[in-house]
């Protein structure tokens, strides 16, 4: 720095250039780095194949008795598909007073599954059988008096104790905060599911 | 133009040849234009009816254009070391990296009535070859005008063109065959690398920012530098 | 006390840039050739941030390998950029480590006192080749494959302990998915560490003895009043601003490869590297990445296995002896006469054609055009002591030239 002080003459103009290219160098490079760091960043994404793996799936109803729960991958996650029974069906006309969600405001399944049975049919019953508190997955237990005195039936978390009804909505006081989620899903026809798209 | 330029500075202090193995003719240059997305669409489609049924493109198995033309992993065939007699049809996801754009747009090409050779038909750019002629009905036959002998010699020096006479007309002109096969080797180029289709557009912002980024340093170094050299100019004994 | 004081205090940050960078004293003279030591710092660290990055989706096994990197380029987001990146920039590595060779055989800068300074370059060399060559293994083609193979076979050669060694290295009797897997060891955690290990003691040596430039003359010989050498210009600022100059400048290069002909017509990736490994089909023609040709070209020149590897290795080992055959008064080529030039020149030329011959077939025309190109390269080393002490010098001058 000596050395530059000893510069003879222009001094004032020289340094003013230095200093604005100095500036614009710096800020150019800034920009450069990020950049650079898009690429990097964007790598780091879900590729490809695990985009594929949210393709729709396909499920056969025929084999599904009334009662009946089975589940189903999709997008690496489990999914219930449970053909309720009429009585079950018929009870979840009933408001019940422990629900912290029971119209489900809060956005946790698509349009048509925003009613009493929280979803398309009545009778099937499609979720995402992910506890929405800490990810655990709950346990179907259908027979009333099951957990306690007045359960009518639903889901059960034993991670953390968490209670779904059978439409898949939280109890209250429970530490799972949302109604269980409803993937998108349609009927090809009256037999076959499919999970993970909307009707076209 | 770019690339090309720098491809003669840099690769021509090291020279190498790449032979064409076993081939017998010059090969074309294959009109490629890997970013038009409609020609590699449509060679895709041409190559789903054409190659798909004994051809997998395992590496195309999540691509959109491939998807888009209907080859999709359930319809690519997966043959064992031992079918075909132990030569089973390969895997084309990366041909054109293998043997470049040229070869296969004139190795599609050069099939002629051979009846000497098991398929019925020869190649004139891999002799021999256990591949069977797909392209009967749309190129027509082909017949080999110089006898086979004679190839030997002529090894290299003649195109495909001049050695094959078409005896059979096909439903399409030489022309239109030649379309045809070169959206088929431009899907196959896109295939070898993707990337092809983006790559060099984002390259040219690239290349041009680090330009602009160099002048501005180059500018600021100079300023520093002026300093130096003037004073080292100015005193004779410093 | 402000926030850089109290760190400072604690662990000396500022005071080592401050030291090293600010107080680091380098000639005023330094040329384009000095560029190569910090673009050689880029480059190494374009290599390990892609290498992590390439990472994350290779698999090193033998039937996944391959796959992995074709599923990488085309499914993952600038997957392609990644690989390309680290492909040209292994090849722009050896471009630049060479360049800086180069460098020092044209000022001599590995004379005294900057022997280990070059000793410890030459081995970076080599531990770059074995990354270079164990990292070429890994994508498990064609030609990974068969240079792997080839390779072993030259430590094979080694009598008696050869084939012992060379199982050793392999891990399995005959190169395969064992021998990925550990070459994978290697390329990712054990030749980086060395490496970076090796550049920080280039680095110390370096600023131990200060650096040399085109006129060959010690700056330290010329100091002022306050005990900085007349002819150095502080490295910060005047040199971080040079080499990013340089290194703007290889970057445009750089991306135009990586953008527009990233494999460069099969030079940076081989053709036949893009066929999965077969161990029933040897490729019609074995060649080495033209980094190791002039090295593959000597080997192949002489026509005994055992004799053939020892060559090979001379070709690398010889540089090492350069501050001890070097026996000129004076360390620039400036300096130094007509027949030192000639010499030089040769050595370049020979390089450069064992480098061509070493990826060309090994027809019988091209052997003997090797045989020449190794006894001229060989010539260059066994002729110097006797040159450099008898050719004509001038005298260089006291103070610099710019």
């Amino acid at each position: 720095m000596l050395i530059l002080r000893m510069a003879m003459g222009n001094e004032s103009v020289d340094l003013k250039k230095r200093a604005f290219l100095t500036r614009t160098s710096q800020a150019l490079g800034a920009i450069a780095v990020c950049g650079a760091a898009i690429p990097l960043v964007q790598y780091l994404k879900p590729g490809r194949e695990a985009a594929m793996s949210s393709l729709p799936v396909e499920f056969d109803l025929s084999g599904l008795k009334p009662g009946d729960q089975r589940t189903v991958l999709w997008r690496g996650k489990p999914i219930w598909v449970i053909r309720r029974t009429m009585e079950q069906v018929t009870a979840l006309n009933k408001i019940n007073p422990n629900l912290s969600d029971p119209n489900s405001q809060i956005e946790q399944q698509p349009e048509y599954a925003k009613n009493p049975y929280r979803s398309l049919r009545p009778d099937i019953l499609v979720l995402v059988g992910l506890c929405t508190h800490l990810g655990c997955a709950p346990t179907f237990r259908p027979e009333p008096k099951a957990i306690d005195e007045d359960w009518d039936g639903g889901f059960f978390c034993s991670c953390h104790g968490s209670k779904f009804d059978l439409a898949g909505r939280v109890y209250k006081g429970v530490p799972a905060p949302t109604n269980l989620e409803v993937p998108p899903y349609y009927f090809k026809n009256d037999q076959l599911l499919v999970i993970g798209a909307h009707e076209a | 133009m770019k690339g090309l330029i720098l491809t003669v500075i840099l690769g021509g202090t090291v020279t190498y040849v790449n032979a064409i193995e076993q081939s017998f003719v010059k090969p074309d240059k294959a009109p490629i234009d890997i970013k038009d997305r409609a020609t590699v669409l449509r060679g895709a489609v041409h190559f789903k009816a054409q190659c798909l049924t004994c051809h997998s493109m395992k590496y195309m198995r999540f691509d959109e254009i491939s998807q888009e033309a209907g080859i999709v992993p359930k319809l690519m065939p997966v043959w064992d070391e031992f079918a075909w007699g132990g030569n089973p049809p390969p895997d084309l996801s990366l041909v054109v990296k293998r043997r470049s754009a040229d070869w296969v747009y004139t190795f599609l090409r050069s099939f002629y009535l051979d009846a000497g050779h098991s398929t019925g038909f020869n190649n004139l750019v891999w002799h021999n070859t256990k591949m069977p002629n797909p392209f009967v009905g749309i190129q027509g036959q082909q017949v080999l005008m110089v006898p086979l002998s004679d190839l030997q010699h002529i090894r290299g020096e003649k195109r495909w063109s001049e050695l094959l006479e078409l005896e059979t007309q096909g439903a399409m002109t030489g022309e239109q065959f030649d379309d045809y096969v070169n959206d088929m080797v431009n899907y196959l180029a896109y295939a070898s690398d993707p990337s092809s289709l983006e790559r060099e557009k984002i390259g040219s912002w690239v290349i041009g920012y680090m330009v602009v980024l160099f002048i501005v340093l180059l500018a600021l170094s100079l300023s520093y530098w002026d300093d130096i050299k003037r004073k080292h100019y100015q005193s004779s004994d410093k | 006390m402000s926030f850089n004081q109290w760190i400072n205090s604690r662990l000396p940050i500022s005071d080592f840039f401050d030291q090293h960078l600010r107080q680091y004293y380098a000639p005023k003279n330094l040329n384009f050739w000095y560029f190569f030591g910090s673009l050689a710092i880029l480059c190494l660290s374009i290599q390990i941030i892609s290498g992590i990055w390439l990472l994350m989706y290779y698999e090193p096994t033998a039937k996944t390998a391959f796959d992995s990197i074709e599923f990488m380029m085309r499914e993952v987001p600038y997957g392609w950029l990644l690989r390309y990146v680290h492909a040209v920039g292994a090849s722009s590595f050896f471009v630049i480590l060479y360049f800086h060779l180069y460098r020092a055989l044209m000022y001599g800068s590995y004379q005294r006192p900057r022997e280990l300074l070059w000793l410890s370059g030459v081995l970076l060399l080599i531990l770059a080749m074995a990354e270079a060559y164990t990292g070429y293994v890994l994508p498990w083609g064609q030609m990974s494959y068969w240079a792997a193979k080839v390779i072993m076979n030259i430590f094979g050669a080694i009598p008696f302990i050869g084939e012992p060694i060379m199982h050793l290295i392999q891990g399995d009797y005959v190169v395969s998915e064992v021998t990925l897997q550990r070459f994978f060891a290697f390329h990712v955690v054990a030749f980086p560490m060395i490496l970076l290990a090796m550049v920080f003691l280039h680095l110390v040596a370096l600023h131990t003895v200060g650096s040399n430039n085109p006129d060959g003359i010690e700056i330290k010989d010329n100091k002022g009043a306050d005990g900085i050498p007349k002819d150095g210009v502080p490295f910060h600022p005047y040199f971080t601003i040079k080499d990013l100059v340089a290194a703007a400048a290889f970057l445009i290069i750089f991306f135009t490869i990586v953008f527009y002909n990233p494999t460069m017509d099969g030079l940076f990736l081989e053709k036949e590297n893009f066929i999965p490994a077969n161990p029933l089909v040897t490729p019609p023609e074995i060649k080495p990445s033209w980094y190791l040709a002039p090295y593959y070209a000597i080997l192949r020149a002489v026509p005994n296995q055992l004799l053939g590897a020892l060559a090979m290795i001379s070709a690398i080992i010889s540089f090492a002896f350069l501050p001890w055959l070097d026996r000129s008064p004076v360390r620039s080529m400036r300096y130094k006469g007509v027949r030192s030039r000639v010499s030089l020149a040769l050595l370049v030329i020979s390089f450069l054609s064992l480098m061509a011959l070493g990826l060309l077939p090994p027809s019988p025309v091209y052997i003997i055009l090797a045989r020449i190109s190794a006894v001229i390269f060989f010539g260059y080393f066994i002729s110097l002591p006797y040159i450099s002490r008898n050719d004509r010098h001038s005298s260089p001058p006291d103070r610099v030239r710019m």
